[in-house]
Parts: C-alpha cells; structure tokens; sequence
C-alpha cells in the first residue's frame, strides 16, 4: 500500500526567487536601487546608470568598484549568498547598503540577466548570464575592470507584474529619484543617468554632502545645520518654510547613509519649524541621522527602505531639538524665537498641533470665556480680542459645533464647566437664517473686525463671518465649476514664473498636461529642472503661481493611480486657500458686500472653508439681550 | 533655423524661450557669453533684438522689409520694468527725410513694418544684469483702426514738418503714438536734406519710435485678465 503524496512540498529555488523578487524588485527603480548599493559596496567612485524605456526593456549599471572573482560571480546570484553579512552578530552592525543576499538572484529570475565583472588584478573577466532563473555556463570574457550588470526584459518571466508597470516616463522619474537618493547619500559619487540614449541626470563629485544637496536643490537657499545629541548625530540642508510642499516627498531622509522612508522622522523635521510651517507641509531638503548601528535595525523591510529605531521616540525628540535650536538661532528665526513653553508644550509635550494651527489662521471667536462680566461690553463685537486664549483642547471642531446646527448643548457636553456660558443662537441653528437664497446678500455690514473679521446684521441677529474662510470657500466653489466645465479662465503671466523643480515633476507635467492645462495652467519645460508657468487660473491670482503648480503636483504625486482629474479637484481645496483672502487683508465695505453676494452663489457646504473650518458664527439679538438683562 | 512656416509655428518659438534668461538663451544659441555688468549698453541693447531675432528665425535682411518677410511679421523687443511698464521707446525704423514728403502712410516703411509685430518683452530693471534678465511672453499685435489713425496722424504730422524743410523743428515733443529722435551711431553723423529754403543742407539722421505711453498700452491690453 502506498502513502499519498503529500499535500505540502518544498518548493523550488526558481520560485522561492521569483517569490522573493516580488518583495525586492517592484520595479525597474527596485532593479536600480539594488544594483546601485551593490556597486557603492563595491567601493565605485563612478557609476553609469542606462535605461531604455524606463527600464522595463533594459537596466545596464556600470561601476569601476573592485570586481569579483570568477567564483564570487557565480555564487553572486545565488539565493543569500553575500560577501557582507557572516554571522547574526554582524546582521546588528550592518555597515554596508546591502547584506541580505538575495537582490541578484531575485532580479536574474524574473528578466534576462547578464553580469561581467574584473578585478584589476585578473587578466580576464567572467560573463555569468541567467535567463527567467536558468543560469548559463559562466565564461571568461574580457572586460574593464569593475562591474556592469545588464537586465533586460525585466518581469518577461511574470507578465502579471510586467503589466503593472507604469508609463515610461513615471518609470524614468522612480528610477532618478532612486539615484538622486543615492546621490545624496554619496556625494563623492560620479553618477551618471542615461535614458533612451539621452543624458538624464548627473551627479559630479561634490566636497561634502551640504554641497551635494544645494546642487540638488537648485536655486532654494538651503540652511546647513549640524548637531549632536549623544550619540546621534545630525546633519541637514533644509529649505525655507514659505517654500514648504504638501507632503514630504522633497525631503530625503537618510539613517547611517541609507535612504529611508520614515513619516515619524519627516514630521519630527516639520516639528522643528513650529508653526511657521502649516499643518501637512514639509520643507525641501535632506537630513542625515547617524547612529550607532546597533541602535537601528535596517533588515525591517525586503528593500531596506524602512528601519526601526531601538529607541525611536528620543531618536525623533532629539532631531527636532537639534533642527529647532539651529532654525531659531539662524535665518528663519522658528521656534526660539517663540515663547518656549508654548513652541514645546505644543510640539512635544503631547497637545494636539491642531489648537495652534487654528489660532494662527484666524480661526473662529473662541466663545469659552465671552459670558464674563465686562468681555461683551458694549456691543460686544471687539469681545473676540479680549478674550483669553481658549483653551488648548478646545480646537476649531468644537467650535463649528457651538455656530451652527448642532448648538451650544453638543459643545456643553465637551466642555464640562462651560455650560451655561455659551452665547447661543436661538434662531435654531444657522441653516434656518442663512439656508433661504440671497440671505448672506441682504446682511447689513457693520464692518471688519481686526481685519480679519466681517461683522454684519441679519433680521434676527448679528452675524460673524471669517473672510478668509469665506473667500476660501467663494473661490473653491467657482474654481471647482469652472474645472468642471473646462472654462477655467486664465491670466497670462507677462514674465513667465520660473520654478526649479525635479527631473520627476518635469516628466509629471508632461504626463499630466491635460489635466494641468484644464486647471488653468499653461506650463513648459526649459531646462532638465526648470518648469515655466505661462498662465495661471485667474480666480486664484492673488496667490503665488509657483506654489499653486506645486500645490497640483504634490497632489497629483500623491493621487498614485487615481485619475489626474481627480487629484486637480483636491488640490482646487489647496489652491483655494492660498488664493483666497488672507487674515490681515483690509476689506472696504463694498468689498465686504461683494463678498457676502459671492457666498449666495455657493450652494452646499457654504458654511464651512474647504478644509473644514467654519466660515459663519451667529448670535441672535434675543441671547444679547438676555445676556445683557433687558 | 529659418524663418518660421506660419504665425503659429512662431507663437510655439516665442513660447519656447519665454521664462529663459538672457544668458541662457545665449548659451543655447552658441553666442559667447555677456558681460555682467549693466552700465552702459546701447551695444548690449542690439544684441538683445539680435539674440530673439535669431531664436524665433530672423534672418536680418533689408532694413526695409520686417524682419519675418514671408510672414510679414516685424519682431520687436519691449524692456518692461517689474511693474510692467515699457521702460524705453521702441525704435521703428528711421526717418527717410528725403522721401517722407513723396509716400503716403500706407506705403511707408512704417506702415509696413507695423503691420504686424510680434513683442517680446524682455525684463530690464537698472540693478539687473543683462544675462539674467528675463524673456517674456510674446505677444502679437496689429493697430486697431484707432491705434492706426494715431499713428497716421503722427506720421502725417511729421512728415509736414519734413515737406516744409523745417527739419530743426523735428524734436521728440512731436507725435501721441509716434516720436522722432535721432537716431545714428554717433552724434556727429549728418545727412544732405532740403532745407525750408530749398537749399541742401546737412542733418542729423532720425528714427521714428514708438512712444511709452503707447507700448505701455499694449501690454495692457495683452495681459489684461479676462472679465469675471
């Protein structure tokens, strides 16, 4: 009688490969990455990176490292062989870029591959070429010293990745992002980028990494800083606030030299800045962290893009802290030039971030206090500004809460302690003053409060608006009609904006010109970095035209694989908001008006600015008049 | 690079280089590199008009044809300030004092080469370097019938002043769109003109330019944003 087969099997190397390569190589920039490290570990001060067609036809990386053996060659591609790691001991000292051994077998599996290699002191080169993961006799061949790799065809083995692959041009862009990483981590590196024959990035050796990263920055003036605490050490060029993206994708991270990717370490860089840099931004730039290697594990992920931290939370206190004091003491006069209890209270002691953006951007009359004798005298209107500061956890959410439907019962709840004084509307909400058409039209403006305020009179009540939120509003609507319609009016630029940007955002406004154009933008490339904007949106022309081209394509980057159209309608929201009218702005009372018929055109959500805040706050004459004892 | 197939083709080259500086155009079109200080250039000035010309496919032939013939297309440099306002008059074409008198406004070199003018305005601020002044957005322009009556006017005006051999009484006050100065390589330069007796004598060649006033108009109405 014979035992059944079994139903487990060990599977066999071809496949334990390719199921590797799925972690390693995502795509051609994965291949670029790999090679690149294995070349830098090599000892290479040049290196040439060619593509074609992205690198899904061809990847060929050329390197004067120090070659291998005939042998090592062969063994190279071998699953977890590697010249870097010998024992457990020294997976906790990693020191060079790669070490797990599984990079060139991964990547040989899934294309056409083919590695030739010297030493200086061999008199020939072996050629080791593998197909699909069928590897060919290795043979002598005669070649220049050092290493070129060539993959060709890559995923022709695995269709099914092979489709995900996306257009040429985002492909080149992922693979000189990998470079330029690479770049920055090694700024004696001469690094060369070709793709379909024409040159399409280099790196010349710089004197130092600060140099390095000015050059990659183009003409944003970067701030050098350096500091240590303990035995983390810290390096970083960092970009102007006002020049802050949305996202982080323009500040390269690196732990130990290696490029990472690491939200907490981002967010400890934005930290630094304090509130000179609006919530979701980030500056342009590069920070190093150097550590002992046995305080970071670089083996949490197949493509050693993430690390782990032994102690990460002092590892992200200690950056901000080194960051802020050389912020505050040098050009951007950030955080230490504030208050220190606030700047760390809010920062690092655990209180939301939300509170302080609020106050900054003349968010909503904190109404906490406004019952106590002697704040609401008179009319009450300049109540806001002797008003105490709310308290922190009292944010602008609550806020909308106590302005409209909701009312001042649901903000009670939150506040234990204030109940009873509150200013409430008794009208039964805001919807039933200001739903009927034209209501926000026929207001009487009484006038603008701290510039910042339009304070009017409605049939049952004064009512309060936040000009900036209200434009901000006014604006997002028309801008999202007119996108929705393609009849984006334009305002042509008598001196075309200039903005340096990366290779990556180049080809992105190639890729996504349609949808830019349809935005109002009219914008061409000048130079390898520099984009020029012919033409903005005229709705939003009391904003920077370069920030709102980064604004669309931060949010464009961002979208990944939804629709560019998609993406333009949030990044409208960004827009808006910088294009709107600012806290601060002197606004006649025509102009108030104007403003005040503008929000009649908005139909839903017209209480509330794109991003949530509330636009409107009511009190209605009856609670002013109790509260007043008439 | 030849002249350009159609206004569109030139429009798509103008668009090209608006944004580059000075400097980096030259540096695209093999011209050496500029001088970095600003002081006194009338030669610089030239060789800005040069630099564009060559970009867009100028050939630079006769003085009386525009510079774009087939096109009938004259390319005119405009230096704007940062506030947008035309900083110098724009050099036309030069006076013929001999002939002024014989041709009407429509045949006249003027005419023709006001026809239609493609204006690039090039940034020009005294603290700005020459190669790091910037390309503006082109723009093409016809006369309006009341832009073209004004300067029929001027024209007509001037060339009175000519007939009448009151040459001397040619100064830069004459003209609303149009006006006269002179125009040589140095001052000294003369040439034999009619005088109000009827006799030769010799006078400073002139130019007819287009007025401030006038260009800055232009470029209002070129950058004017579109009604809400």
């Amino acid at each position: 009688m014979t035992s059944p087969e079994p139903r487990i099997r060990l599977l066999d190397d071809a496949l334990i490969d390719q199921i590797a390569a799925g972690e390693v190589v995502e795509r051609p920039a994965s291949v670029v990455k790999e090679l690149l490290e294995n070349a830098l570990d090599a000892g290479a001060t040049t290196v040439t990176v060619t593509i074609v067609d992205g690198g899904a036809e061809s990847i060929t990386i050329n390197d004067d490292g120090h070659g291998m053996s005939a042998v090592d060659a062969v063994l190279a591609v071998r699953r977890h062989a590697t010249s870097k790691l010998r024992s457990f001991e020294d997976l906790t000292h990693i020191r060079t870029l790669g070490f797990r051994g599984e990079a060139l077998p991964s990547i040989a599996s899934v294309s056409r591959f083919e590695l030739t290699t010297r030493r200086a002191e061999d008199v020939e080169g072996v050629r080791v070429r593998i197909h699909g993961g069928e590897a060919d006799p290795a043979e002598p061949i005669g070649c220049a010293r050092g290493t070129t790799v060539q993959v060709r065809d890559l995923f022709y083995a695995v269709p099914a990745r092979r489709k995900f692959l996306k257009a040429r041009q985002t492909e080149t862009s992922h693979v000189l992002d990998v470079c330029r990483r690479v770049a920055l981590a090694h700024p004696a590196l001469r690094l060369h980028v070709f793709s379909n024959e024409r040159r399409a990035g280099e790196w010349l050796p710089a004197k130092d990494w600060f140099a390095r990263a000015q050059a990659n920055f183009g003409d944003e003036t970067l701030q050098r800083i350096e500091g240590e605490r303990g035995s983390l050490g810290v390096r970083a060029a960092l970009g102007a606030p006002e020049k802050a993206r949305t996202g982080a994708r323009n500040l390269y991270l690196f732990v130990n030299g290696r490029p990472v990717r690491d939200t907490a370490l981002a967010r400890a860089v934005t930290f630094a800045y304090g509130s000179v840099i609006s919530g979701g931004r980030y500056p342009a730039g590069v920070l190093h962290v150097d550590l002992p290697p046995e305080e970071v594990d670089v083996n949490a992920h197949p493509q050693k893009t993430e690390v782990r931290f032994a102690a990460g939370g002092a590892v992200y206190e200690s950056v901000t802290r080194v960051l802020a004091k050389e912020l505050g003491t040098q050009a951007f006069g950030g955080p230490a030039n504030r208050p220190a209890g606030s700047f760390w209270e809010a920062r690092l002691g655990g209180l939301g971030a939300a509170s302080e953006r609020t106050g900054s951007q003349g968010g909503p009359v904190p109404t906490g206090a406004a019952a106590a004798p002697g704040h609401v005298a008179g009319l009450g209107l300049s109540a806001a500004s002797a008003l105490p500061p709310a308290p922190v956890a009292y944010s602008a959410a609550p806020a909308h809460h106590a302005a409209w439907p909701a009312g001042s019962s649901h903000l009670a709840e939150r506040m234990p302690g204030a109940q009873g004084t509150l200013l409430q509307s008794v009208t039964g909400g805001a919807d039933a003053l200001l739903q009927p058409s034209g209501a926000f039209g026929r207001l009487r403006v009484l006038g603008q409060v701290r510039q910042m305020l339009i304070v009017c009179e409605g049939e049952e009540g004064l009512v309060v608006l936040d000009q900036h939120a209200a434009d901000e509003r006014v604006v997002y609507h028309r801008m999202k009609q007119a996108y929705a319609n393609a009849s984006v009016s334009t305002q042509r630029l008598l001196f075309p904006e200039r903005v340096e940007v990366t290779e990556a955002d180049v080809a992105l406004v190639e890729e996504a010109q349609e949808a830019i154009t349809r935005a109002g933008f009219e914008v061409s490339a000048i130079g390898a970095r520099t984009l020029a904007i012919h033409t903005m949106p005229t709705l939003l022309r009391r904003a920077a035209p370069a920030r709102l081209l980064r604004d669309l394509l931060d949010e464009i980057t961002r979208a990944g694989d939804r629709a560019y159209g998609d993406a333009v309608d949030m990044a409208i929201a960004t827009m808006a908001c910088h294009a709107a009218i600012r806290g601060g702005d002197p606004l006649s009372i025509p102009e108030c008006q104007a403003l005040l018929r503008a929000m009649d055109e908005v139909g839903e959500f017209r209480g509330h600015c794109p991003h949530g805040r509330p636009v409107v706050y009511d009190v209605s004459f009856r609670e002013l008049e109790k509260r007043l004892g008439r | 690079m030849g002249e350009p197939a159609s206004e569109a083709a030139l429009v798509a080259r103008a668009t090209a280089i608006a944004g580059l500086s000075l400097g980096e155009l030259a540096a695209r079109l093999g011209w050496p590199a500029w001088d970095d200080d600003t002081a006194g250039g009338t030669r610089r000035k030239g060789r800005v008009g040069q630099l564009v010309e060559e970009a867009l496919g100028a050939a630079g032939g006769s003085s009386r044809e525009p510079d774009l013939p087939t096109l009938g297309i004259e390319i005119k440099t405009l230096p704007v300030g940062r506030d947008g306002v035309p900083r110098e008059t724009t050099f036309v074409c030069t006076v013929p004092l001999n002939e002024l008198a014989s041709t009407s406004f429509e045949d006249s070199v003027l005419a023709r080469r006001l026809a239609r003018v493609l204006f690039v305005p090039v940034e020009s601020e005294p603290d700005l370097a020459f190669a790091q002044r910037r390309i503006g957005a082109a723009f093409l322009w016809s006369p309006s019938p009341l832009q073209q009556a004004l300067l029929r006017d001027d024209w007509e005006a001037i060339a009175r002043v000519v007939a009448a051999g009151d040459i001397h009484r040619l100064d830069a006050r004459l003209g609303v769109a149009l006006q006269t100065r002179p125009k040589a390589a140095h001052g000294g330069v003369r040439r034999i003109v009619v005088s109000e007796d009827g006799e030769l004598t010799w006078a400073q060649p002139r130019g007819f330019y287009l007025r401030r006033s006038f260009t800055a108009e232009l470029v209002r109405e070129a950058y004017a944003p579109p009604p809400q």
